[in-house]
């Protein structure tokens, strides 16, 4: 029988590995960022899964909370056109 | 950063009105700006050669949903001129009541939209609240809230009301404290402050260049006011001090409309105390069928800068043969994609607003 | 009694009572020893689950109040006449079935999306953005039982939650294909980038002080005197940074009306709207809640100890902690619909410049002081007025001063 853990250390694992692979995959860069989000998750699942309590929760404030968000904004500052089709306009 | 070109209007919160305005911004600073005006043409000096004057006095209204009797009051002058013929002196009285009435109005719904602009709902709602006290006094005057049609060629339609000077003193009373509250919730508003002061500065030479008149030129520093320079009905026998501001910004467009407004409740005042008796029409007067061959140009202080209307008649039917309405935001609006570059996109509302747009006169 | 054990306490009465009924009525089987063993093997999923709903609809309570609480006022302060009477029929003049109307109309509202959106990441904005912050309650106890968990970092777990929805509103801003919600999201990134910092600043004194991350210890430490005595400076630039975290007047600007429609909402109807909306009040709940923590005692009861004795027996010392919880936290929501109805939206620049040239030097200067208060006059920890004197007079002096020289503006 699979205990909770092991499952639980499956999904995570999984999650940032997958997430990892679709950052790089991803054509939209705005997609990378969300799966490079959703990296961070992961392995912030797995510090709380291995009893890293705090280790878990400052990935989530540093990576999760402040380095996607400064990606994002670094996104806005210097791409010319982050639409991703031209919706019109003069 | 980014650049995009936005469309701020026509369907767009921040107009006061049906206005496009394309602005080109980098990331928030805008960088370019375009502005079409046409959205509401109904082409009201056109339809004006094909009315009788009498006809053509109730569309007058229509010209400006937020001062409607400014512009019939100053039709009416215009077409007096025209004639020469001069209405009576309680007449006179009467429409710088229904006037400065109007001013107040309008400059309350300004104020009101002004502060929605900025996010200050609570502003917007007072400020209509108490319009809602010059609109009564209108219903009691002239029977109608908004589309007034009161003045007539040759005076007025009726005289004041039985209890009209009671209500009228009471409610000005109400408006001078009022105008002490909204200083305390505008002027000593950090950040209404914040949000005005330097927005949109507008220099006085670069004022003049741009045609700008009335609390826009004012506000750039230039005491310039028809009812003082060139008075009409009654201002040269009333009292009354011209506010100037200094840096043509957001924060000075605010102090000189609201010194207009207090300036505006002692002139009421004055009117109902000045108030002589007689006639309000000139007895036995009536509209003649043929208008002069002549043409006229009469200005008169809107609450939105100088209007003017220009009238010819032909020397042959009662229908002027061009009408033409100098509209003051007309002029206002053409400038502001002059000196809207290098503002904010959250600038934008502020600015627009600051003119007080009106569309419906501005695109006639 | 923590709230895991009075919650398994009851579902083991319950499903014990129904296992006793159909004992009782003679149906045994391998039907029932197999039901038997499953809620053996998942009782603690249960109960987990059952207090994770618990917490959650006192959440959406709370949300549901505090909406009615703050139409009420800013009716009454913006002198609408509508709000203040309440709609005439049923529920008459309290208006609280608006609040449901206004939940079944988003409800049933068509679901619309535009047709060049990138719908996936449009529909994860709102559900990021809601899960997320539901995601906060779990850390904010209500009073020492009543709480989903009790972590050792409680307070900056939540924190780290906290602060993740702007990247939410960023991707909705985005997703939707506007150019306003485009701006919008831009805006929520930027303020978040300028307020985030001295958000977490602020709250080290207070830690310092308290010498814990979790929240019960930190109210437990202000059994005596409250934070906000001897953190004032920490207090204003928590409220200040709060109120551009939950983005409401004046620093609501990813969703500025008047130029940008409603920012990054603009294209969402129906149920993603809600949500969104639904998200801001859970955030400001949970602003509060954790500025009533942090600061004003948190459940502890404001008043001097009493007991009254009742005509039927027992004695009576005051409500519950609970009560005088969420009765803080409505007080101090309402000093935020105070400031909504008073003040108008700053600019984007402006946030900027608080953000890194004011919070930030003051939260940072709060440090020093607590620091060297600590360092410097460690015996006055044991008398609490004169440490609370010596705190707050320099720092409201100070923070006085600041505001005469104009230095907020």
């Amino acid at each position: 029988m699979i205990g909770w853990d092991l499952l639980f250390f499956i999904i995570f694992a999984a999650v940032a590995l997958i997430s990892a692979i679709l950052t790089l995959e991803a054509r939209e860069i705005v997609h990378s960022v969300i799966f490079l989000c959703s990296t961070f998750v992961g392995v912030a699942g797995l510090f709380f899964l291995l009893n890293a309590e705090f280790l878990g929760i400052v990935q989530i404030l540093i990576y999760v909370g402040a380095v996607t968000v400064l990606i994002a904004f670094a996104i806005i500052l210097t791409r010319r056109d982050i639409m991703q089709r031209e919706g019109g306009g003069a | 950063m980014t650049q995009m070109w936005l469309n701020m209007g026509p369907q767009h919160p921040a107009t006061h009105g049906l206005w496009d305005l394309f602005v080109r911004v980098d990331g928030e600073t805008i960088k370019e700006a375009q502005t079409k005006i046409g959205y509401l043409h109904r082409g009201v000096e056109k339809i004006a050669e094909n009315r009788t004057v009498e006809k053509f006095l109730p569309l007058n209204d229509r010209l400006c949903y937020v001062a409607n009797s400014s512009w019939t009051t100053l039709f009416v002058m215009g077409v007096e001129e025209l004639l020469e013929v001069t209405s009576p002196e309680r007449a006179q009285y009467i429409r710088v009541i229904v006037l400065e009435l109007q001013r107040i109005a309008s400059h309350l719904v300004w104020l009101g939209a002004y502060c929605s602009d900025m996010g200050l709902l609570t502003m917007i709602l007072w400020a209509w609240r108490d319009r809602e006290l010059m609109l009564d006094l209108f219903q009691f005057l002239t029977g109608a809230r908004i589309m007034h049609n009161f003045p007539r060629v040759g005076g007025v339609r009726n005289d004041l009301p039985p209890t009209f000077r009671e209500r009228a003193l009471k409610a000005m009373d109400y408006m001078d404290r009022m105008c002490d509250e909204y200083e305390l919730i505008c002027g000593r508003n950090e950040l209404f402050v914040m949000r005005t002061k330097g927005i949109g500065a507008l220099p006085l030479d670069r004022a003049i260049a741009l045609g700008a008149t009335g609390p826009m030129l004012r506000a750039s520093g230039l005491e310039r006011d028809v009812r003082k320079e060139d008075p009409y009905l009654v201002y040269d026998r009333l009292d009354f001090k011209v506010p100037v501001g200094r840096n043509g910004d957001g924060w000075d467009r605010y102090t000189v409309r609201l010194e207009e407004t207090r300036q505006s409740v002692s002139l009421v005042r004055q009117c109902l105390q000045k108030m002589p008796e007689g006639d309000v029409m000139i007895p036995g007067f009536k509209m003649p069928k043929v208008l002069p061959a002549r043409a006229v140009y009469r200005r008169a202080e809107d609450p939105r800068g100088e209007g003017a209307v220009y009238i010819v008649g032909d020397g042959k039917t009662n229908r002027p043969y061009r009408l033409k309405i100098r509209s003051p935001t007309y002029i206002h609006l053409l400038g502001i994609p002059h000196y809207i570059v290098g503002a904010r996109v959250s600038d934008v509302p502020i600015i627009m607003g600051g003119a007080d747009p009106c569309m419906a006169e501005v695109d006639r | 009694m923590d709230l895991y054990s009075a919650v398994s306490g009851l579902v083991n009465w319950v499903v014990g009572g129904l296992f006793g009924l159909v004992e009782g009525l003679g149906l045994r089987g391998p039907v029932v020893v197999f039901l038997r063993d499953l809620y053996g093997s998942l009782e603690h999923a249960i109960i987990t689950a059952v207090v994770a709903i618990l917490v959650l609809v006192v959440g959406l309570l709370m949300v549901v109040l505090m909406l009615w609480i703050e139409r009420k006022l800013i009716g009454r302060l913006a002198d609408r006449r509508a709000t203040m009477l309440g709609i005439r029929g049923i529920g008459r003049g309290t208006g609280a079935i608006q609040l449901f109307a206004d939940a079944i109309k988003l409800f049933v509202k068509e679901d619309l999306a535009p047709k060049k959106a990138d719908r996936h990441v449009f529909a994860a904005g709102p559900s990021i953005l809601v899960a997320s912050s539901v995601l906060v309650l779990v850390a904010i106890p209500m009073s020492e039982g009543f709480a989903a968990s009790d972590l050792d970092g409680g307070l900056i777990f939540a924190m780290a939650v906290f602060g993740f929805a702007p990247f939410a509103v960023f991707l909705s801003g985005w997703s939707a294909n506007n150019k306003y919600t485009l701006i919008g999201g831009m805006r929520s990134a930027t303020q978040m980038i300028s307020c985030e910092i001295p958000f977490l600043l602020s709250l080290v004194g207070v830690v310092i002080l308290a010498g814990s991350f979790r929240l019960v210890d930190i109210v437990h430490m202000q059994g005596e005197l409250w934070f906000i005595v001897l953190q004032p400076i920490a207090f204003v630039v928590y409220f200040i940074a709060m109120i551009s975290e939950i983005e409401r007047i004046p620093f609501d600007l990813p969703e500025a009306e008047a130029e940008l429609v409603e920012g990054w909402q603009t294209e969402y109807s129906g149920l993603k709207f809600a949500f969104a909306m639904m998200s801001g009040y859970i955030r400001g709940y949970v602003g509060c809640a954790l500025g009533v923590l942090l600061f004003f005692g948190g459940w502890s009861s404001p008043v001097p100890a009493y007991s009254v004795a009742l005509p039927w027996g027992g004695e009576f010392s005051g409500p519950v902690p609970e009560l005088w919880f969420l009765m803080k936290v409505l007080l101090l929501f309402m000093v935020l619909v105070w400031v909504r109805a008073a003040l108008g939206r700053v600019r984007v620049d402006q946030i900027v410049n608080l953000g890194w040239k004011r919070l930030l030097p003051l939260a940072l200067f709060n440090i020093a002081l607590t620091v060297a208060f600590l360092i410097f006059a460690p015996e006055l920890e044991s008398d609490t007025l004169a440490m609370g004197v010596a705190f707050s007079v320099p720092s409201l002096f100070l923070v006085a001063m600041f505001w005469k020289w104009g230095w907020f503006r």
